[in-house]
Formats: structure tokens, C-alpha cells, sequence
């Protein structure tokens, strides 16, 4: 690139600089608020600077329904990351090595069931659990999660697996491997970073979930993101505890998004870039 | 088959059937999970199955997608997913685009910079609504005093339906603006340093370079991304809900959003049905075009045999 001048190099740290502002400002502004007491969450001029309080994440720690529901949280995002590996990581094996017409398709397929919205799955979701019972059980989430994680590593690791040479399992198949064998003694051990990326990402997709939970999930199995909102209907001004239960949801997200951020971008460009 | 025709069946596709069964369990679960209930909704939209009304179901035939239309919250709301859908798009791509060429140029000290760029994207869309909703609260979010200081007198933001709408626009250039940046920075990565090599060698400026180099090669990038924006721009659920609800006054309702309580509020479930299958075809109408461009971009890389 040519060299910039100085007015364009400043203009570029100051954009930079005031975005990062955009980003983190609101963040703390959250963040600030779950360690203040309500009188200095309501004080006009903001406080900028409080003593803090830890009240909020103490109550939130010894509310049984909050705890439940980061149990279930993690009792649904966990098993929908698992089944979704079970069935997507040999998937990819398969659509990485296919040609054709039936592997494009089939690609394309999962890609576009997944780009439907969710609103659209939610309400024959919630009539055929209604019927067959699966209304507020665990089972129920973790199957409709499975729509939108499947793809998600598929897609994720395509690119990925592609990058990878077949010189090893083609000669391992010319040695009289089979197409399991290959797989696991072969493309596993040099993807397993990918495939912790991907779970990891997955993860956070179903950590993040709102809308099915919201409905397929009603007095048991309330997630955290539908707790929080409770907290909202019920206990509408306390905010301290709406802010330290967001905490809860938001730092283990973007903690592990911190540790996947290579490779989500690598999966999102088609194995352009490498992790 | 017999032995002869499997003898000269080529390569690549006996390669392919021993692949196949690897990929069957997925694509059947996949399609159960998907195309059923599709099928289930595409039922339902034609009966008037309601959970409130004391008749059973009736089939009815298209009576619903007629009603649709003689449905003014039905209109207002495609009115107002279309500002909710179209409205953040140019300055998302705006935003993105410069935030890609920062990161693009590498400047020292701005590392750390780039990882904070992302938090939006892992953040979950309703704490992404609470957070909003805490800073257009009076007094809770300080933005109206900080405001005054400018000597600015703050709207009442989301108790006011037009500033309502505009909140949650706000909310979403924050949340997709990232995705956006490094769907665009990556292309970036994949551009052909002698085009700017050459370019430099005749004299363009840095300027000249974004501007007739790069710009124009994000032109694929741009499309995949207003596509997915326009498909995602539904994502928003959360946010609503938390933030306004719909409200005030209906200002704020989608859709998306006007199915979800036709179907859970008011419990008519073959009517919400008609609804959202609706604004998906709709949404396909004005993607069809577009989406067979997308889907060459978005292929992952053949592989070789």
C-alpha cells in the first residue's frame, strides 16, 4: 500500500478509536450498573464514579430459579453441541471429499433451511410438542437447536477440512484404510482445532438462544436468557440483578468467542484466510 | 447394477457413494427437523386452528392469507420490518467499511483494537436488547443528559414511536456492524497485493486506491452481506421484545414480531401460521435473485481429487 498521508493516518486511528469507544462504552455502562445501589443508578448526572456493590450478583447467586436456569443453560447447550458433532463432523468428512451435483446440492440445502427464520419453526414446533409432549422438556430444545448447529459446523468446517491436504488419507486408502479409519486416524487429529472452534461457536449460538426457549421451554426449563427476561416482567426495576445476570450470560460468551474469533472469520470466508 | 455398467461408472462417483453414507444421518435429521415442521406450518396456515376458540380446527382453504390483506397491523408491520431490515443496512455497511480498512492497514498500538471491534457479534441479542433498553431509559441511561450538555433536549426515545423505531435501528448498526467489518476485511485479505503495487507505481493516491481498488472488488462481499442482513434482519426478535415490545403503540412491530403474538398473545396459531409463511415468501420474492449469486460466493472450495 502507498504510504498515507498524515491527516489520513489520524483520521483512521480516530475512527478506530471512537468505534471502540461505541462498542465499549454501552458495555460498561451494563456492567457499571449491576455493582451500583439504585439510587446511584438512578442519579441524575450519572455517577461515574460509585462505591460498588456486589448485592446484585449475591442475590441473583442465591435465587434457586436463576441457578436452575444456568443449569439448564448448560444441560441444553452442551448436548445440542454433542449430538450436532455426532452427526456433522462426519457430514463434512463426506461433502470435504464428494464432487458433483449431490454434494453442491446438498450443501446448499443445509445452508438454506438454516437461513430460514426461526419464527417460521417456532409455531409447528410448539403445536406438534404440544401434542406429543415435549413442551418445557429438555429433549425439545436440544432438538430444534440441532437446526441451526448442524450447518453451523458443517459450514464451519468445510473450509477448513478443505485446506487440509488429502495426500495422507488417499495413500492410507491406497494402503487398504478404510473411509473410518482415514477419519479418524487421519482428518480428526489434524482438525481438532477446527472442531473445538466450531463447538466452541456452536456453543455460544445455543447459550445465546431466545425464541424457541421462550416458548418450547415454559415453568421447568427456563433458560438463562428467558430468566433474565422474568427478572423484567416480574421484578421490573431492579435493575442491579437485570445487569448481573447479564453479565452471567454475556461473559462466558464473549470470553469464548475471544478464543474462536480466527477461526469464525475463517469460516465465514470460505477457507480464505486461515486460522 | 451389473458388473460391466459398475466398471465404467467413473471414478468420482463410486468415490462419492462409499462418502455417502457419512453424510446421510445428517442430511436426514436435518430435513425431519426442518421440512416436517415446514409441512406441519404450511397445515396449519389453512385451518382456523386457534387455542382460545371453543370449536375444533376447520379447514379453510386460503381464508387466512386473504384475511392478510384486509389486515391493517398486517401492512403497517411489513412497512416496519422493511425500515427495521433496511434502515441500519447503509450504515452498517458504511461503518463496516471503514472499520474493515482500519484493521486492513495494520496501525501500531491497534491490535488489541480489533479483538474489541468483535464483541458484538458473541453477545447475546437479548442482553444486547437489555443493554439498549437501560440506556434510553431516563435517568438509567444518562444518553438524554449527556445530551443536554450539548444542549440537546432528548427525545423520550422508546416511549415515542418514531425515536422507538430509531432506538432499535441504533441497537442493530451496534450488534451487525462487526459481522459486516470482517465479512469485509477478510475479503480484503484475499486482494491481489500487485494491483496495488501497480497502482502505486502509477501514482494513486491512498485515496485513490480504497476508492477505485478496493471498493469495487467488495462489490461480491457487499451482496452476500446484504443478503444475509435482509434473511437475518427477522434476528432482531429479542431485541424488540425486550426493548419495546412492539409498542409504543405498534410502532415498533414487525412481522416477524406481529406472528409471534398473533400465535402466542392471541393464541391463533393457523392464522400466525399465514402470517410468517407469508412474509418468508415474500422475503424469498425479493431474494430469488440474488440468492444464486450468493450461493456461488459462499461455496466452500471444491476439493481436489
Amino acid at each position: 500500500m502507498n504510504p498515507r498521508s498524515k491527516g489520513i493516518v489520524v483520521a483512521l486511528y480516530g475512527f478506530a478509536i471512537f468505534w471502540g469507544g461505541v462498542i465499549l462504552v454501552p458495555f460498561f455502562w451494563l456492567a457499571a450498573l449491576s455493582v451500583k445501589t439504585r439510587i446511584d443508578a438512578f442519579s441524575v448526572p450519572p455517577k461515574l464514579f460509585f462505591e460498588p456493590t456486589f448485592v446484585a450478583y449475591s442475590e441473583i447467586l442465591r435465587d434457586s430459579k436463576f441457578l436452575s436456569a444456568v443449569l439448564n443453560s448448560v444441560i441444553i447447550s452442551v448436548s445440542a453441541v454433542t449430538l450436532s458433532l455426532l452427526v456433522a463432523v462426519p457430514a463434512a468428512y463426506a461433502l470435504r471429499n464428494m464432487v458433483g451435483p449431490f454434494r453442491r446440492n446438498s450443501t446448499l440445502v443445509l445452508l438454506l433451511l438454516r437461513m430460514v427464520p426461526g419464527m417460521v419453526y417456532l409455531l409447528p414446533y410448539f403445536v406438534l410438542y404440544d401434542r406429543i409432549g415435549l413442551l418445557d422438556t429438555h429433549i425439545g430444545l436440544i432438538l430444534v437447536h440441532l437446526i441451526f448447529n448442524v450447518p453451523l459446523i458443517i459450514w464451519m468446517l468445510l473450509p477448513i477440512w478443505a485446506a487440509i491436504p488429502d495426500d495422507l488419507g488417499e495413500a492410507a486408502r491406497i494402503d487398504g484404510a478404510t473411509l473410518l479409519q482415514t477419519l479418524f486416524l487421519i482428518d480428526l487429529p489434524l482438525l481438532k482445532g477446527g472442531i473445538l472452534a466450531s463447538s466452541i461457536l456452536a456453543f455460544i449460538f445455543s447459550w445465546n438462544e431466545f425464541l424457541f426457549a421462550l416458548i418450547l421451554g415454559r415453568r421447568e426449563v427456563i433458560t438463562l436468557p428467558v430468566a433474565i427476561v422474568n427478572f423484567l416482567a416480574f421484578e421490573g426495576t431492579e435493575w442491579g440483578k437485570i445487569a448481573a445476570a447479564s453479565m452471567f450470560i454475556v461473559l462466558p460468551a464473549i470470553i469464548f468467542g475471544f478464543f474462536v474469533r480466527r477461526y469464525m472469520i475463517a469460516g465465514m470466508t470460505g477457507g480464505a484466510v486461515k486460522g | 447394477m451389473s458388473p460391466s455398467q459398475a466398471l465404467y461408472e467413473p471414478y468420482w462417483k463410486r468415490r462419492n457413494r462409499s462418502f455417502r453414507p457419512f453424510l446421510l444421518p445428517a442430511l436426514a435429521l436435518i430435513l425431519v427437523l426442518t421440512v416436517i415442521p415446514l409441512l406441519i406450518s404450511l397445515a396449519i396456515s389453512m385451518t382456523s386452528l386457534s387455542y382460545v376458540s371453543v370449536r375444533g380446527p376447520r379447514f379453510i382453504w386460503f381464508d387466512n392469507y386473504i384475511n392478510l390483506f384486509g389486515d391493517p397491523r398486517f401492512i403497517r408491520s411489513l412497512w416496519q420490518s422493511a425500515v427495521l431490515i433496511f434502515g441500519p443496512l447503509p450504515f452498517q455497511l458504511l461503518f463496516g467499511f471503514l472499520l474493515a480498512v482500519v484493521m486492513n492497514e495494520r496501525l501500531r498500538g491497534l491490535g488489541w483494537l480489533r479483538v474489541i471491534f468483535i464483541v458484538p457479534m458473541f453477545f447475546p441479542p437479548i442482553v444486547m436488547g437489555l443493554m439498549w433498553k437501560v440506556l434510553f431509559t431516563p435517568q438509567l441511561g444518562g444518553i438524554n443528559y449527556y445530551l443536554s450538555l450539548l444542549g440537546i433536549s432528548g427525545p423520550t426515545w422508546l416511549a415515542d414511536p418514531t425515536y422507538a423505531l430509531i432506538s432499535i435501528v441504533i441497537a442493530t448498526v451496534w450488534g451487525w456492524t462487526p459481522f459486516v467489518a470482517i465479512m469485509f476485511y477478510t475479503a480484503m485479505q484475499t486482494f491481489p497485493s500487485d494491483l496495488y503495487e501497480a497502482s502505486r507505481i502509477d501514482g494513486a493516491s491512498w485515496l485513490q486506491q480504497n476508492r477505485f481498488i478496493t471498493l469495487p472488488l467488495l462489490q461480491n462481499t457487499a451482496l452476500v452481506v446484504i443478503v444475509f442482513r435482509i434473511m437475518e434482519g427477522l434476528a432482531i426478535f429479542p431485541i424488540i421484545y425486550v426493548m419495546t415490545a412492539g409498542g409504543p403503540a405498534g410502532s415498533t412491530e414487525t412481522t416477524n414480531f406481529y406472528a409471534f403474538v398473533s400465535g402466542f398473545e392471541f393464541l391463533k396459531v393457523g392464522y400466525a401460521s399465514s402470517i410468517i409463511l407469508t412474509f418468508l415468501a415474500i422475503l424469498l420474492i425479493i431474494l430469488a435473485p440474488s440468492i444464486r449469486m450468493l450461493l456461488g460466493n459462499v461455496q466452500p472450495r471444491e476439493a481436489k481429487l
